[in-house]
This record gives C-alpha cells, structure tokens and sequence, in this order.
C-alpha cells in the first residue's frame, strides 16, 4: 500500500494564513464598525438633549406659544432630520404634538398612556414593517411638565450599512491581493526545496554525487539549506570516490598475493616428496597470507583516517607515562643506531584522547625521527600541557625539511626519497589523528634540525 | 586446561582443536551456541573460545546467557569483525578478550593464557627450551648451568617464545605483549629486540634458536 502524500508546504501555509487573514479583517472591520456605531449614537443622544433643553428653555420664556413657534419654525427651515416633539402636562395630558409626516403611522399616542417616570431613557419606538425605530427622550421638569423629543434611526442606520458595504468592496480585493502575495512569496520561498529535490531526483540517477546547487541567497535558511547540501553532498562523493579508489587499490593489491598463494600451492601439490621444497612453498604461502590480512587491516584504518572517521574513545591520559612507554619501545632501536633518544616531560600531562591513537600518532613520530637522524645526533620528546591544549613535540637533527615540504609530508602516502621501508602513511595518520582529536600536527624547522608538533585537547570536559 | 571451543567453521575449528591438544590442553567443539550452552551446563571448563557469527544463537547471545546465569568462566571471542567498536561491544558483554580473523594459533593461545591466568592465579611455573630453563614471573634463568642476566623486554620475549616453542609467534603478538602496542607502528622495533636476544642466547650457548618466518614472525625451536 503506497503511502498518502502528505499536502504540499504552500497547501499548509494557506491553510492557516488564509483563516487567520479573514479573521483579522473581520475583527478589524468589526472595530471600525462598532466605533462608528458608537460615535453616531453618541451624536444622536446629543441632538435629542440640545432638542429638550430648547424646548424647556422655550417654554419657560413664552410658553406653549413659544414652544409652537420653536416647532414650527424648526419645521419651516426644514431642518435635515425630522424630530418628534411632544410637550404634556403633569398628568401626561398632550399639550403640545407635532408628528413628522413621513412617521404618521407609528403609534405616538402609546406615549400619553405610559408614565413617563417608568420610561426608561430612551424609549424605542416602532411598527411592523418599518424598517427604522425612533428613539424617545423623555425629560420631566420640576412643576411635572413632560418633554419628549424623538429622532429616527434611519440615518444612522443607513451611515453604518454604506460604511460596511464600502469596507466589503474596499477590502475583498485587499485580501484578495493578499492572499496572492502570499502564495508568491511562499512559492519563492519553497522554490529552492524544489530545486533541491530535483538536484537529489538527478543525483540518484548519476554515478557522481559531486553537485553544486545554486546557492539561493534570498533567505538565510535557505541559503544554509543550500550551502550545506552542496558541502555534503560533495563530501559524500569524496568518500564514494575514496571507498571506489580503496576497493580498486585493495582488489590489485590483494590479486598478487592470491595469485601467488595458488601459485605455490599448485607447485606444492606437485613438487613430489622433496620435503625442503614443501616446507619453503608452505612458508610463502604464509608469508603472502599474512600480506593479505596486513593489507585489509591497512586499508581500513587508511580509509577511516581519509573520510575523517577515525573511531576515538577519548579518555584523560597521562601523556607523559604514555610517551616514556613509546620511547622505551625504541630505545634498542635508537641505541642499535648510535641515536640518543632522551624524554623530557613533566607527570603528569594530561591530555583528552584516545590512548591507542595517540600511542600510535607518538611511536610514528618517534619512528620517522630515528629514520632520518644521523648516528651520534639527538632525538628529543618533550610533552607540555595546560588546560587546553596538550603538545607533544618530537625534535631530530635531521636534515632540514625545506619550508615548501613542510605540508606535502602529511600528504597520504608521501615518501621521501631517503625513506626505505614502509608505506608513506605514518605522518598522515598523525595528522589525521590529532586533526580528529580536534587538534592539529605541524613541523616547525631551525638550523639545529625539524620539530614535529602534535597537539591534543588538554584537560577532559567534566 | 579444559577448554570448548563453539565454532561452526569445521576448518578453523579442527585446526584450533588440534593446536589447543599440542599445547597440552583438553578441548572439545561444539557447533552452535545452543549446543555450546548445553555443554558448559553440564561439565566445567576453564575458559571458552566463542565464534561471534553462529548460526541460530548468535556467539554475543551465548555470552549474555552465560553472564546471566552468573557463569565466570573466562572467555575469548573469535570474530571477522576488527574494528574497535566491535572489540568493545565483546568486551562489554562480558568476554574477556577478542581475537580478530585471520589469526594464528599462538594468538589465540596467548590471549587464552593471558585470560585464565588472569580468573585463576598461577604459580611461578617454569619454562623450558633446549637448556635454557626460565620461570614465569622470576627474573632469573640459567642457560644450561650458567645464570644468564637480560634486561626486561629480552626477558619479556624470550619467555613469550619458550611459550610458544616450535610455533610462529607473529610480530603484533610480540608488540602487543612487550609494548602494549594494537597496531602495526611499520617500524623494525621487534627485530631489534629479536637480534639482540638472539645474539645473547648465542653467546650464552643456548641450545635454542631463533627463527625468522619471512613476513609473519618468529619461531623458537630446539635444535
């Protein structure tokens, strides 16, 4: 059963900003709307208090004469906005009434049976079928006369109902413009992820993983992304290459002994009962045999310290004892060929490495310095340490390695001319020794001679 | 010693068996871990020789079983596998020492004396080769009647060699047991060692020699 593809990126992003954009919009269209209502109604409630005060003040300068004439001339100016106007006496008897026109048939008269004492403070007003209320004022002067001024909600209604059209029709494009830059934006973003799984698609199809990506600059995320795919995806095919170079290398060098194994055991089985011949033939056979397993053992650890996969067990050592026991393994060595071979370390320095490792990296630092050295000369380790960094130096008297070949002798098979024996990996695996312990192998030269340097994380984290 | 030697391989596992009979031990195979289990319920043996790759019952299951049951038995595992990783996983489950494939007889003879000297202490017991009579911990000998003084290493691989009389003692083993050395330094540090001891049995008139096998090690053999 194939699995279900999950959504795509751009699919899960709108699917959260496209809910999340609406949402905003209509939290802030909802603001801006119940503002604006507030404001109105606010204005409203300020129209219909100037409107009971002009009638309370008219009435008590010229009496419901006055009062008539306000209404009327209030009417003959043809003010923008009709009003109710309704002045009764202290029995809520109508004394004065005047009725816009337009609001003939909504019930005014229900307001002569209400006492206006229980009214409350805006008393709505209204009829099945109109499409607006009027909203009542009620004021009860001292001496009990009752001034009751209405305004229909019809203008306020119709302000707020054309905000809200004009912000649907204002803002259905803004989203949607929106809503297509983040689609843009999204596909900009994912677009090197495409490129990416194109360029991996490609790879599995080739027989190099060797590639270069266009690093994509517009983000710093993907910028890394890309950046750091190349770097793998190149180290990648450096150890495809490496492990091809190494199984072709191991593949010739392995053929020559097996090829002379069975060569000695076809000449074994019928060299006849000559006992000697035998013995000798069986003797080469060994002998290639044991090449072999050196072989596999060397290519491995070879490849390991070329892919930078060295398997170490750190641990706290004493580098001094460890030296001390490297030099007293070459101490017949260096005294067979007339080489002073002295130690100069202080106990205990300690060092955060892998004590077979570093056993290794000293002796063949030990070993290429009483190679090169003349008899009679002087080869020194001395072993310093802080905290830090912990530096082991191996000082011959050698001929000075000129300053353009202080590098190439870490290179991985380097052999000097003058070197005999061995297979020219011995500097190599130093460095890559040190270089994995997070520390480094140098050679520094003066007129006396060459220093060799290792050096190692001092002190283990505790 | 009494030693069970759990190998599949028919090949490895008579040439081992016939190698531990030469070097005066007992032992017996058994074919798969299973069987090897029911064995080491049954008898006592001083130390196992444990294949990692078994069919069924892989040897690191055998190992865990016999640790479980609280078994001591000293025990040596034999693997293809040689990277430390997997040196270390044998070592965690409870064996006492690995011996990587290919090997030769007296590795692994020497890492089963190494492991059974270790669980069982043994006396000062003396070696002997042609005239030269050595003890195992002692730091004289004597060549016929006369005392021979060597320094330590000398001493150190002359009684590696009387050990393993008459069989080729490989260069790692002597790195190994001298200096402590698991790997290959490409150095002629062993052969130094060897021509020096050589020579001092020379002028002492042993009756021993030392051997050069081409390419694989050392042999002492009594002439």
């Amino acid at each position: 059963m194939s699995e279900r593809r999950p959504p795509a990126f751009l699919a899960r992003i709108l699917v959260v900003v496209l809910p999340a954009l609406v949402l905003a919009i209509v939290m802030v269209v909802s603001i801006a709307f119940v503002s604006v209502h507030r404001m109105l109604l606010r204005e409203d409630r300020e129209e219909l208090e100037n409107q009971l005060l002009v009638l309370e003040q008219s009435l008590e300068l010229g009496g419901l004469q006055a009062v008539r004439f306000e209404i009327e001339a209030n009417s003959v100016l043809g003010r923008e906005r009709p009003y109710y106007v309704r002045v009764a006496d202290e029995d809520n008897r109508t004394l004065v009434e005047s009725i816009p026109q337009q609001w003939a048939v909504l019930p005014f008269n229900r307001l002569s049976t209400i006492d206006p004492g229980s009214l409350p403070e805006i008393y709505r007003l209204t009829r099945r079928g109109t499409p607006y209320e009027i909203e009542i004022d009620t004021r009860v002067s001292p001496d009990g006369t009752v001034f009751q001024v209405g305004m229909s909600t019809y203008v306020r209604d119709a302000v707020l109902r054309t905000a809200l059209t004009t912000a649907a029709v204002a803002l259905m494009p803004i989203m949607i413009v929106i809503a297509a830059l983040i689609v843009w934006r999204v596909q900009r973003v994912v677009a090197p992820v495409g490129r990416l799984v194109a360029s991996m698609q490609t790879l599995t199809k080739r027989e190099r993983f060797e590639t270069e990506v266009n690093v994509d600059r517009h983000t710093r995320e993907t910028m890394e992304l890309t950046t750091v795919f190349n770097s793998l995806m190149n180290r990648v095919d450096a150890l495809v290459q490496n492990l091809r170079t190494t199984l072709d290398s191991l593949a010739h060098d392995v053929r020559t002994p097996v090829t002379r194994i069975r060569n000695r055991a076809e000449l074994a089985l019928t060299s006849g009962d000559e006992p000697n011949d035998r013995h000798e033939l069986l003797q080469d056979i060994l002998e290639e045999s044991q090449l072999i397993s050196s072989l596999v053992t060397r290519t491995l650890e070879e490849t390991e310290a070329m892919s930078g996969m060295l398997r170490l067990r750190p641990t706290r050592i004493d580098l001094a004892t460890l030296i001390e026991e490297v030099v007293d393994a070459y101490a017949y060595t260096a005294e067979s060929r007339g080489i002073d071979l002295c130690v100069d370390v202080d106990h205990p320095t300690a060092a955060c490495a892998d004590p077979l490792r570093v056993r290794q990296a000293v002796s063949n630092l030990v070993d290429n310095a009483l190679k090169f050295t003349a008899e009679g000369s002087t080869v020194r380790v001395r072993a310093i340490g802080d905290e830090r960094t912990a530096t082991v130096t191996v000082t011959d008297e050698a001929e000075i390695i000129p300053r353009d070949g202080r590098e190439t002798i870490w290179q991985y098979r380097h052999r000097s001319s003058s070197e005999g024996e061995g297979y020219g990996i011995g500097l190599f695996l130093v460095r890559a020794i040190a270089r994995q312990h997070g520390g480094d192998a140098r050679v520094e030269a003066d007129e006396k001679g060459n220093r060799f340097v290792l050096e190692l994380p001092g002190e283990c984290e505790s | 010693m009494h030693i069970l030697l759990v190998e599949d391989d028919e090949k490895i596992g008579r040439y081992l068996v016939q190698g531990l009979k030469q070097a005066g031990n007992t032992a017996e195979r058994a074919e798969t871990a299973e069987e090897g289990l029911r064995r080491i319920g049954t008898l006592s043996f001083d130390a196992v020789i444990v294949d990692l790759m078994l069919p069924g019952m892989s040897g690191e299951e055998l190992l865990a079983t016999l640790r479980d049951q609280g078994s001591e038995v000293p025990v040596l595992i034999l693997s293809a596998k040689s990277s430390v990783d997997e040196r270390i996983a044998g070592l965690r489950l409870g064996a006492d020492d690995y011996v990587c494939k290919p090997f030769s007889f007296t590795e692994v003879n020497e890492r089963l004396l190494a492991i059974t000297r270790r669980t069982r202490p043994t006396s000062d017991s003396e070696l002997q080769c042609g005239n030269i009579t050595l003890t195992e911990r002692g730091l004289d000998g004597r060549i016929g009647v006369e005392p021979i003084r060597l320094r330590a290493k000398e001493l150190q691989l002359l009684r590696l060699l009387i050990r393993n009389r008459n069989r080729i003692v490989p260069k790692s083993i002597i790195l190994e047991r001298i200096w402590n050395m698991d790997f290959d330094p490409e150095s002629n540090i062993v052969d130094v060692l060897v021509y020096r001891l050589r020579k001092q049995l020379e002028e002492y008139g042993a009756t021993a020699r030392i051997t050069t096998v081409r390419g694989l090690g050392y042999m002492l053999t009594d002439e």
